[in-house]
């Protein structure tokens, strides 16, 4: 080939500051200019759907969290929900009210580190020391909720697994209070700043029929103006009582993907206020059969989350028996971060990798499970 | 020119940041609290296991419910043939689903979270109340836990009493 | 909230082209598939979610059929193992957003020689499903660009999802792995051969 003194091929590998994960790219440079990327995945990979196939059904709710970090109970509310629809479980209101709670802090705490992680990628460190720091008070109250800080292990088919203590509204309320006000600090520090303009806009753009045909989802498609959301469309747990906006934006580059994970948070905070005021009286959890003896008639059922960082879908087919037969997990960054991502580095420099993996939000573990 | 001046200005109102107190708590020097400044973990935090074997019954419902396979239950010289669960933090997720399986309610998990030893065959160990001695300090002393080898062909407890000291 | 009252796109080309959702009924989507593809078998679960059983050599008539009605966003596509009934079963799920549901199209394969047409001409998403049920399962999928090794790296053993794989059993044989409670494992992973009953 002509061009091979001019290329130089680099493996920009999974332990660097500016790697979401551990995943890593085999990049071909032309002095500073990407021509070809190539993504590296499975650094993380502990074979989940195997392992989910050799343990009861009850006791994988101990192994699914594990699947995700930033966003965990996305992934236990979605393998509760196929369960519940294959076996036609009734969850009671108060547990889905309390799911619903759930979820939403959670969102509130990926969007943190999403944007704590874009502003790490550009050099502004401030923003992730900042973010992380209002991440831990909502991870102590999923301390108080539900045992354990990361993984809750909390939601499982037939309801949640404990009742809010009654003094945890309260503390809720509080730490949305404080994380509002400290809202504007953040906003002139990252979105004021000459420096983010000049990184994020228009970096990486596309069209919503490109983002359609491409299979991208969540708050990247958002940012190309395709007003959908599951939570409006294919709706599940308490949001169909609950009354909130879904925030879009035009342009479809780098600084519309970062504005409209901002508008979410703020669209949280409102969607988890209704929910505790509104929150119903009655059992958090519906009878189901004893765990131990667990079983699930045949059948398959596909169930959709929207997750922080776009659609999360599991599907699970059941042969009859305490086993699952199959559980295929589909996280949003299955798409993302190894089709799109190749095509979308063509053309930049190799300091904005980071940046357009941190402005898609790519998480690794949903790659490889 | 407003949009030049407030974008290079804006940003130097963090400076306010340096003349407050960290947002880092320094355990175990400091008391880590909550929100509304209670102290945290909670009753409810998983940490780890005791077991009360006055209660026990050696059901062995927590080791069928483990989904690590953490459990095992170990037949002890000097129990009268009954078999005590051995937990192996090797393998531990610290899910609870051992302590609602009990049926007698004498598997637990404290908020205790600290252990820490060089020497790894601590971390094999059988639950005893004995832990509950710890729970207002940070850190479980591993010499206290109870640990069994195997002498002539039966296992024998050779560190920790797993009853605790009449008061 | 903070409101945005910066004008962030200053200097960017607008975008090209708005998205016009279909706008046709689940059950009218799936009248039209079941006339229009010989041998479909359609059925409604639930409120949004349809299912199309076709055989092999239908499926990219169908594919095609569901993309022009409206049902263009790929979620994903799963392949099952049936060892007993000698079947693979491979699931492709479309999603339309003007519609509003969910269409599953089933098809089954071959166990022993397993094979089928790529979709990524007509779904590009499919190009990374489509790599990983080849390294999984074992599948082949003449046509797609890209079939090479995706997570599991110097890999030599047989396909790992297939149900005849013991992993346990693999890890003794290959690593020396001592099983450390061998008494207190249940029996369905001493076995060789993955087929649980309840």
């Amino acid at each position: 080939m002509g061009d091979d003194f001019r290329t130089t091929k680099i493996i920009f590998g999974p332990q660097h500051p500016g790697i979401h994960g551990n995943f890593a790219f085999r990049l071909e440079l032309e002095g500073d200019i990407v021509r070809r990327a190539r993504v590296v995945p499975g650094y993380l990979h502990r074979a989940f759907e195997k392992l989910m196939e050799q343990r009861t059904w009850m006791q994988n709710v101990a192994l699914v969290p594990r699947i995700c970090v930033p966003d965990p109970d996305v992934n236990e509310a979605a393998y509760s929900m196929a369960i519940e629809e294959i076996m036609g479980l009734e969850v009671p209101r108060r547990a889905d009210h309390i799911r619903t709670v759930v979820l939403e802090l959670s969102r509130i705490a990926s969007h943190l580190m999403g944007l704590g992680g874009m502003g790490g990628a550009i050099g502004l460190y401030t923003l992730p020391m900042w973010t992380n720091g209002e991440r831990d008070y909502i991870l102590d109250l999923f301390e108080q909720l539900t045992g354990g800080r990361v993984y809750h292990i909390y939601t499982w088919p037939g309801g949640v697994r404990w009742d809010m203590p009654d003094n945890w509204p309260r503390k809720v309320n509080k730490v949305l209070d404080h994380i509002e006000r400290q809202l504007p600090s953040y906003w002139s520090l990252f979105f004021e700043s000459k420096v983010t303009d000049a990184r994020m806009v228009g970096l990486a753009p596309y069209d919503p029929d490109w983002a359609i045909a491409h299979g991208v989802t969540g708050p990247n498609l958002r940012a190309t103006g395709v007003k959908y959301d599951i939570r409006k469309d294919d709706p599940y747990a308490a949001y169909e009582d609950l009354d909130f906006e879904i925030p879009t934006r035009k342009s479809g580059d780098g600084m519309a993907r970062a504005l409209v994970r901002w508008d979410e948070v703020g669209q949280s905070i409102r969607i988890i206020r209704q929910a505790l005021e509104q929150m119903p009286s009655g059992p958090y959890r519906a009878k189901t059969p004893p765990p131990l003896a667990f079983t699930v008639p045949p059948g398959d059922a596909l169930a959709r989350i929207e997750s922080s960082k776009g659609e999360y879908n599991y599907y699970v087919v059941s042969k009859g028996g305490k086993y699952p037969h199959r559980v295929h997990v589909r996280g949003p960054s299955f798409t993302h971060g190894i089709d799109v991502l190749e095509q979308l580095l063509r053309g930049y420099e190799i300091s904005d990798t980071a940046l357009i993996t941190a402005t898609l939000d790519v998480c690794p573990p949903d790659i490889d499970r | 020119m407003g949009d030049v001046v407030r974008k290079t200005i804006r940003p130097f109102r963090a400076l306010r940041f340096l003349g407050r107190k960290p947002h880092t708590v320094r355990i175990p020097h400091e008391q880590h609290n909550d929100i509304e400044g209670e102290p945290l973990p909670t009753g409810r935090y998983r940490g780890i296991h005791v077991n009360d074997w006055d209660l026990c019954i050696s059901c062995g419902l927590c080791a069928m419910a483990c989904p690590c396979d953490a459990i095992e239950m170990i037949e002890v010289e000097g129990e009268g043939g009954k078999k005590r669960p051995e937990v192996s933090y090797g393998r531990c997720c610290f899910c609870g689903f051992c302590e609602d399986a009990c049926p007698k309610k004498c598997m637990h998990l404290t908020s205790n979270h600290t252990m820490l030893d060089t020497d790894p065959r601590p971390f094999v160990f059988l639950p005893t109340p004995g832990i509950r001695e710890f729970e207002k300090e940070y850190v479980v002393q591993t010499s206290k836990l109870c640990l069994v080898e195997e002498r002539d062909g039966k296992k024998v407890v050779v560190q920790g009493k797993p009853r605790p000291r009449k008061q | 909230m903070v409101e945005d009252t910066l004008d962030h796109t200053k200097g960017m080309d607008p975008l090209k082209g708005e998205y016009k959702p279909g706008t046709i009924k689940l059950e009218e989507a799936l009248v039209r598939i079941g006339k229009l593809v010989p041998g479909a078998e359609t059925a409604v679960r639930r409120a949004r979610r349809g299912i199309v059983k076709v055989t092999p050599d239908m499926k990219d008539l169908v594919l095609k059929g569901l993309k022009e009605m409206g049902f263009d966003h790929f979620v994903a596509v799963t392949c099952i193992d049936w060892p007993e009934e000698k079947r693979m079963e491979l699931v492709y799920h479309l999603w339309s957003y003007g519609t509003k549901g969910i269409i599953m199209v089933e098809t089954d394969i071959d166990r022993d020689m397993p094979s089928i047409g790529t979709a990524v001409p007509i779904f590009r998403p499919a190009i990374t499903y489509e790599r990983e049920i080849h390294e999984m399962f074992g599948v082949d999928f003449p046509g797609n660009p890209r079939l090479t090794q995706f997570i599991l790296e110097d890999w030599e053993g047989p396909p790992p999802m297939r149900k005849d794989f013991n992993s346990l059993m693999y890890s003794v044989e290959r690593f020396g792995l001592k099983i450390r409670y061998p008494k207190s494992l249940p029996p369905h992973l001493l076995d060789k051969g993955g087929e649980k009953n309840g």
